[in-house]
C-alpha cells in the first residue's frame, strides 16, 4: 500500500491558521505514507500534476488531498487520479479550510487540528476499496412546477430545445404574481402587454403540456427517472368547452373576494381569475359554491350555452415519468397581520404594494382611478414605506427583499402620473438601485415627478379622522416627522410561497434559515439544489425582479435539459449494502431510510424464510443514516463502511 | 456646529466601548433607519434625535453626546427598544449615558431643590423612579 | 385559591383604592390576593445597566420572601402577583436576568445571606391582569357582574410598563386585547384609540412636569376624540400623573372638562356591587362619582 497525501495552501486560506509544512512532516510518519507534499494552489493544473506525476514514478495507489471541502474540488481530483488509472472512489479528502483554517484562528491548535484530520485519513485510506460506476437511463421529459414568469419561462426553453415539458400550475390559470401587476420597473411597460405572449405561447405550444388547478402530491426516484404524482381539482367547467360567455357569472348568487384583486373586490363562486388567463377557461370554486349540487343551485349550468359545465368531474391523479424537475413555486409577500405598529391590516387605507398594483390598473377593482378602499375617495397623497417588515431580525425578516425600493419608486411614479397635482412621499433607509437603469429610473422619479424622498423609518401609522397619521423621522435632517396621508402603502417583502414549502416537503429539498430552498452553491450552482436532477427557479430560492428571475429559469432549463438530453447519466456509487446474513429483518432502517429505498424481502436461509433488508440501488442517495441505524451492523455502506469509519475515529482518539 | 474632524483615537473609543459596556448593547448593529426617534413620545423635546445620538456614541463624540439633553429627556418608556428592527436596546444605551455622566462626570448635573410641598404630593414612585434614573443614588 | 401578593409602596399610600378594590374583587372571584410579609421597594424603575448588581437585590429579596410566602399559603402556585405595572415590570426583568445568569444570582444570593434569604429561581411574577385572563377567565368576571357598566365609554390605557419589553409584557405589544375584555365583560363599552401605551411622562413628573403636560394633553384629547368618558389605568404613576395633571391643565386654561382616571379593579368593584368605600374615591384629583352618578351606576337606591 503506497498512499500520497497532498496538501493545499490555498492561497493564504489554509496556510495562514494551518503550518501547511509541518502537516507534510507529520504525514510522512505515517504507516504506508510514500509521499506527502504541499502546493499553493492543489487544485490548478500544476498541483494535479504533481500528484499524478506521483501515482506515475512512485507507484500510488491511494491519493488524498487535504485542501478544501470535497463539495467543492472531490470531483476534479477523482478526474485528475482517474487519469492515471486509480479508481475514483479511491480518493480521500480532508477538509482542512472549512473545517480548520475558516472556523480556526489559533495557528498551533489549527496545525494540530490538521495533522489529526489527515492521520484519521490516512487510517481510512489503506481500507478503502474501489468502486464501480453506475449508470441509469434518462426520461427525456421535464416537469416544471409553478407557472409565474419563471416557471412559464422555464417551460418555453425546455420546449424551445425540442424537448416535452409538463407545467403544472397550483391555481387556475398560469401567469403568478406578474399578472397582478400593473407595470414593471425600469421600463414602466404594461406587466400584462409583456407577460400574456409567453402565456399564450404556453398554452399553444405542442410541446408544452400544461395542467392548471393542480398540485404535486408526491415524487418517488432519482435524477433522469422521477415518479410524480399530480392530483389535478375538478374544474367543473370543460375547458375546451368553454367560450368565456360571461353567460354563468351575473346568474351566480355567490359572491366572495377575488384574490386577483387582492380581495378588495367581489367575485362569484364562477369566475375567471382574469381576461387575458391560460387556460382560457372559467372555473367553480368549490369552496365558494353552494354545493356543486343541481339540487341546491345550477344556475350557472342553466344558462351555460355549450354546456361546459359538469358538476361530476372529479379529482384526477395523473402520474407521469421525468429525467428531470423545475421548482418555480415562486413567493408570497410578508403578511401585514405581522405589523402591529402600521396597524395589523385594520387600518382600511394601509395597504400592501401588491394591493396598490391592483387599485392603480385600469383592470382592478377601481378600474384605474386609484380610489382608497375606506370610502373610494380619490387619493391626493400617498406614503409609501420601505423595508416595511424587511431588514428586521429583531421580529420580522431579517434580509433585504431587493425589489422593494424599486416597486416604491414605480408605484410613487404611476402615482404622479395618475394624479399629477398630487404628492407622493418614499420613507426609505436606503435606497437600492441595483440592476440595469435602476438608478437612472429612481433619479428620474425624483427629479421628473418630484416624487419626494424622505430618510427614516416610520415608526407607527394612526387613523385619524378620516387620514392616516404617519409617525416618521427624517434622518438627514435630524428630525422627528409627522404627516397625514390619504393613503398608506407598506413596501412589505418578499417570503417562500406556502407553494415553495410545499414542494420542498414532497422532493425533501434542504431549506435555507429563511425558508427559500437552497442553492447547491450560491454562487457557482444557483439554480442546482440538493437533489441531483432537481432544479430551481425564481423567487423559490430567494427576492429576484423579473429579469434575474427570467435569466435564472433559462439556467435551470438548459440544466435541465442537460439531463434529459442524454441516454444514460451516472448515479451515486457511495450507496447502502445489505449483509443479508446479519440482517434480522427488524425493519429499523426502512423507516429511517428518508428516500424511501429500502424494503424488507424474503429471502430463504437455512430452508427457512426470513425477511432482509433490501437497497433499491438507484433510489438510495447514501446518507447513510441507515447503516448508522442498523443494530446488528448489517448495513454497511460503500466508501463509508464502518471499519474505515471505525479506523478513522480510532485515529483521532490518540493523541 | 456644521464643521468637525473625524478620528478614532483612545478618547473616542474608551466612550464607545465604556457606553457598550454598561448598556450591554453592540451600538454598531445601528443603520441608522431612525425608527426610535419616528416613534420617540418625547423627541420634539430633544435637541438631537436618538439615532443622531446613536451615530455619535458609534464615532465617540462623548461631548457631543453628553451635551445634549436627549438621555435626560428620555423617560424610558422603552418604546424604541420594543420596535428596534436590529434589536438594540436602544434604553438601556440611554440609560448608559446617563449612568456614564452620573458615575464620571457628576459634577456637570444640576443640583435640584425640591419644594417640600411637592415631595409631600408626588407618588414614591416618581420620586424614587427619578433618583434611581438622575441622581448619583 | 390564594396569591401572595406583593403591594409596593405606593399601593398603601396614593393607590389605597387600587389595593383594596383589587382584594375585593380578587376574593370575590376566589383568586385571593394575600399579602407577602416583610416587602421591600421593588426598586423602582429596573436598571438597565449591565454592570449594577446592586439594584436587582431588592427585587430579588422580594422575590425570595415571596417564594417563602407561597409555601406558607400551601396549594399556591410558584407566583407573586403585583398591581403596580412598574413593580411587575421590575420584579419580571429582574426575576428573568436572574434565571439566565445564575452567576449575577449567587452574589446575589450572597448579599441575602444577612437575612437568612436565598432566592432560588422559582417564581414566577405576574401582573394581576394575567390572573384575570388566565387563571379567572373573562367569563367568570362577566358572571358576578351585578351591576353592568351601561354608558361608560372607557379607553384602556396600558402605559409603557405593561406591555414593554418583551421580557415583561403582559400581552400583545402593539395590539393588547386584556384591559378592553375586562371592560367588556363588565357590561361597557370600549373605545379603539391609538395612544394606549403612549407614555405619560413617569417620573419627569419630579423635576419636568413640562414634559409629562405635554404627554397627558395628547392622551386626553385623543381619548375624548374617540369618545371616551373615562379612562382606566394600571398603574398608580400613570394614574397620578394623568389625574392630577388634567387638573393642572384646567388651571392652566390647557384643557377643559376633565375625564376620571380609574384603576381597572374599581370599575370592576362598581360592576360586582362591591362596598364602595373599597375605591376611597376621596384620593382622586378628578371626583369619579360624577360620572358614576350620571350614568346611575352608584347611589340608586330607588
Amino acid at each position: 500500500m503506497r498512499i500520497g497525501v497532498y496538501v493545499c495552501e490555498c492561497g493564504k486560506n489554509i496556510s495562514a491558521t494551518v503550518d501547511v509544512e509541518k502537516v507534510v512532516d507529520y504525514a510522512k510518519s505515517l504507516p504506508n505514507v510514500a509521499a506527502s507534499r504541499v502546493y499553493k494552489y492543489m487544485c490548478a493544473d500544476p498541483g494535479q500534476e504533481l500528484i499524478k506525476k506521483d501515482i506515475e514514478e512512485l507507484k500510488l495507489d491511494k491519493v488524498i488531498v487535504a485542501a478544501c471541502s470535497p463539495r467543492m474540488h472531490e470531483p476534479t481530483f477523482r478526474a485528475a487520479i482517474e487519469d492515471k488509472g486509480l479508481n475514483p472512489y479511491t480518493l480521500e479528502i480532508v477538509n482542512i479550510r472549512e473545517q480548520v483554517s475558516w472556523v480556526h484562528d489559533d495557528k498551533k491548535k489549527g496545525t494540530k487540528k490538521a495533522k489529526s484530520l489527515v492521520k484519521s485519513s490516512v487510517m481510512r485510506s489503506a481500507l478503502m476499496e474501489p468502486l464501480d460506476r453506475k449508470k441509469v437511463g434518462v426520461t427525456h421529459k421535464a416537469l416544471v412546477i409553478g407557472a409565474g414568469i419563471a416557471g412559464i419561462q422555464a417551460a418555453l426553453d425546455i420546449a424551445g430545445s425540442g424537448y416535452q415539458v409538463t407545467l403544472v400550475e397550483k391555481t387556475s390559470s398560469i401567469g403568478g404574481k406578474m399578472a397582478q401587476l400593473d407595470k414593471t420597473f425600469p421600463t414602466l411597460d404594461c406587466s400584462a402587454c409583456i407577460l400574456s405572449p409567453k402565456m399564450v405561447e404556453v398554452g399553444r405550444n405542442p410541446n408544452i403540456t400544461l395542467i392548471a388547478n393542480a398540485e404535486v402530491e408526491q415524487v418517488d426516484g432519482y435524477v433522469g427517472n422521477f415518479k410524480v404524482k399530480i392530483k389535478k381539482k375538478p374544474r367543473y367547467v370543460i375547458e375546451e368547452r368553454c367560450t368565456m360567455c360571461d353567460d354563468c357569472v351575473p346568474v351566480c348568487p355567490v359572491i366572495v373576494h377575488d384574490e386577483y384583486n387582492e380581495n378588495l373586490s367581489p367575485r362569484k363562486a364562477i369566475y375567471i381569475a382574469f381576461p387575458q388567463a391560460i387556460p382560457a377557461s372559467y372555473i367553480i370554486n368549490p369552496d365558494d359554491c353552494l354545493g356543486i349540487d343541481p339540487l341546491i343551485c345550477s344556475k350557472c349550468k342553466d344558462v351555460c350555452g355549450p354546456e361546459a359545465i359538469d358538476f361530476d368531474m372529479k379529482p384526477e391523479i395523473i402520474e407521469d415519468e421525468f429525467g428531470a424537475i423545475v421548482v418555480a413555486t415562486g413567493f408570497d409577500t410578508y403578511p401585514i397581520e405581522n405589523l402591529g405598529e402600521y396597524g395589523q391590516g385594520n387600518i382600511p387605507d394601509v395597504i400592501t404594494g401588491l394591493e396598490f398594483e391592483r387599485l392603480i390598473s385600469p383592470g382592478g377593482p377601481s378600474t384605474g382611478d386609484l380610489r382608497r378602499p375606506s370610502d373610494g375617495k380619490l387619493v391626493k397623497n400617498v406614503v409609501f414605506i420601505h423595508c416595511a417588515g424587511s431588514r428586521d431580525p429583531a421580529k420580522h425578516l431579517p434580509y433585504c427583499s431587493k425589489i422593494c425600493c424599486m416597486y416604491s419608486t414605480k408605484q410613487a411614479l404611476m402615482f404622479k402620473h395618475e394624479v399629477r397635482d398630487g404628492t407622493a412621499v418614499n420613507f426609505y433607509i436606503d435606497i437600492r438601485t441595483g440592476g440595469k437603469d435602476y438608478e437612472e429610473f429612481y433619479q428620474r422619479a425624483a427629479e421628473e415627478a418630484k416624487v419626494i424622498y424622505i430618510r427614516g423609518k416610520v415608526s407607527e401609522l394612526i387613523q385619524d379622522g378620516d387620514k392616516i397619521l404617519v409617525k416618521g423621522v427624517n434622518t438627514l435632517t435630524a428630525e422627528t416627522v409627522e404627516l397625514h396621508a390619504d393613503l398608506v402603502v407598506l413596501a412589505t417583502g418578499i417570503i417562500p410561497s406556502q407553494g415553495t414549502k410545499d414542494i420542498a416537503s414532497v422532493l425533501r429539498l434542504s431549506l435555507g434559515i429563511n425558508g427559500f430552498i437552497k442553492e447547491a452553491h450560491p454562487k457557482l450552482k444557483p439554480v442546482e439544489t440538493s437533489i441531483t436532477g432537481v432544479f430551481v427557479a425564481g423567487c423559490a430560492t430567494g427576492p429576484k425582479d423579473i429579469p434575474e428571475t427570467v435569466s435564472q429559469a433559462g439556467r435551470a432549463a438548459v440544466r435541465a435539459c442537460n439531463i434529459i438530453a442524454q441516454d444514460e447519466i451516472e448515479v451515486e456509487a457511495t450507496i447502502a449494502h445489505v449483509d443479508e446474513i446479519l440482517c434480522r429483518g427488524c425493519g429499523i432502517c426502512v423507516g429511517t431510510c428518508p428516500y424511501s429505498a429500502i424494503t424488507l424481502i424474503d429471502t430463504k436461509r437455512f430452508g427457512n424464510i426470513y425477511k432482509v433488508a433490501s437497497v433499491n440501488e438507484a433510489l438510495c442517495k447514501g446518507c447513510g443514516s441507515c447503516a448508522a441505524a442498523c443494530l446488528n451492523g448489517a448495513i454497511n455502506q460503500f466508501g463509508f463502511e464502518d471499519k474505515q469509519i471505525l479506523a478513522m475515529i480510532q485515529a483521532l482518539g490518540e493523541e | 456646529m456644521s464643521y468637525d474632524y473625524i478620528e478614532f483615537g483612545d478618547t473616542e473609543k474608551e466612550f464607545t466601548s465604556k457606553i457598550e459596556e454598561i448598556s450591554g448593547q453592540n451600538i454598531f448593529s445601528c443603520y441608522q433607519c431612525g425608527k426610535c426617534s419616528a416613534g420617540c413620545a418625547f423627541s420634539n423635546l430633544m435637541e438631537k434625535t436618538i439615532n443622531h445620538t446613536m451615530q455619535l456614541v458609534q464615532l465617540g463624540k462623548k461631548e457631543k453626546v453628553l451635551q445634549s439633553n436627549t438621555h435626560w429627556v428620555c423617560a424610558s418608556c422603552l418604546t424604541c427598544t420594543v420596535r428596534c428592527p436590529r434589536e438594540i436596546d436602544v434604553a438601556a444605551v440611554m440609560e448608559a449615558i446617563r449612568e456614564y455622566t452620573l458615575r464620571y462626570e457628576p459634577e456637570t448635573i444640576e443640583r435640584l431643590d425640591l419644594p417640600e410641598e411637592l415631595l409631600k404630593k408626588i407618588p414614591n414612585i416618581a420620586l424614587v423612579g427619578s433618583f434611581r434614573k438622575k441622581s448619583e443614588l | 385559591m390564594k396569591n401572595s401578593y406583593f403591594p409596593g409602596c405606593n399601593l398603601k399610600t396614593e393607590a389605597k383604592g387600587f389595593e383594596q378594590s383589587a382584594i375585593a374583587v380578587s376574593k370575590a372571584l376566589d383568586a385571593e390576593l394575600v399579602e407577602m410579609p416583610e416587602w421591600n421597594c421593588c426598586g423602582t424603575v429596573q436598571t438597565m445597566t449591565t454592570d449594577n448588581l446592586m439594584r436587582r437585590i431588592a427585587p430579588v429579596r422580594v422575590l425570595s420572601r415571596a417564594s417563602n410566602h407561597v409555601k406558607e399559603l400551601k396549594n399556591s402556585q410558584n407566583q407573586v402577583i403585583t398591581l403596580c405595572s412598574m413593580c411587575n415590570s421590575t420584579l419580571k426583568i429582574v426575576n428573568a436576568e436572574v434565571k439566565e445568569n445564575p452567576n449575577d444570582l449567587e452574589k446575589i444570593n450572597f448579599q441575602l445571606e444577612n437575612d437568612d434569604l436565598v432566592y432560588e429561581g422559582d417564581m414566577e411574577v405576574k401582573h394581576f391582569l394575567e390572573i384575570l385572563r388566565d387563571d379567572v377567565g373573562y367569563e367568570n368576571i362577566a358572571k358576578k357582574v351585578t351591576n353592568p357598566l351601561e354608558g361608560m365609554k372607557i379607553a384602556s390605557y396600558y402605559g409603557c410598563m405593561l406591555l414593554h419589553p418583551e421580557k415583561a409584557k403582559i400581552d400583545d405589544e402593539e395590539m393588547p386585547t386584556v384591559m378592553e375584555s375586562i371592560v367588556l365583560s363588565l357590561g361597557a363599552e370600549v373605545v379603539d384609540w391609538p395612544y394606549f401605551k403612549q407614555c405619560c411622562g413617569s417620573y419627569h413628573i419630579v423635576d419636568r412636569d413640562d414634559i409629562v403636560n405635554s404627554q397627558v394633553v395628547k392622551i386626553i384629547r385623543n381619548a375624548k376624540k374617540t369618545g371616551a368618558n373615562a379612562l382606566i389605568v394600571a398603574c398608580p404613576l400613570c394614574a397620578y400623573n394623568l389625574d392630577n395633571q388634567q387638573v393642572e391643565l384646567e388651571k392652566l386654561g390647557v384643557e377643559k372638562e376633565p375625564i376620571p382616571i380609574f384603576y381597572f379593579t374599581q370599575l370592576m368593584a362598581i360592576a360586582m356591587g362591591l362596598p364602595q368605600k373599597v375605591n376611597h374615591f376621596e384620593d382622586h384629583h378628578i371626583n369619579p362619582i360624577l360620572l358614576l352618578k350620571e350614568l346611575g351606576l352608584i347611589g340608586k337606591k330607588k
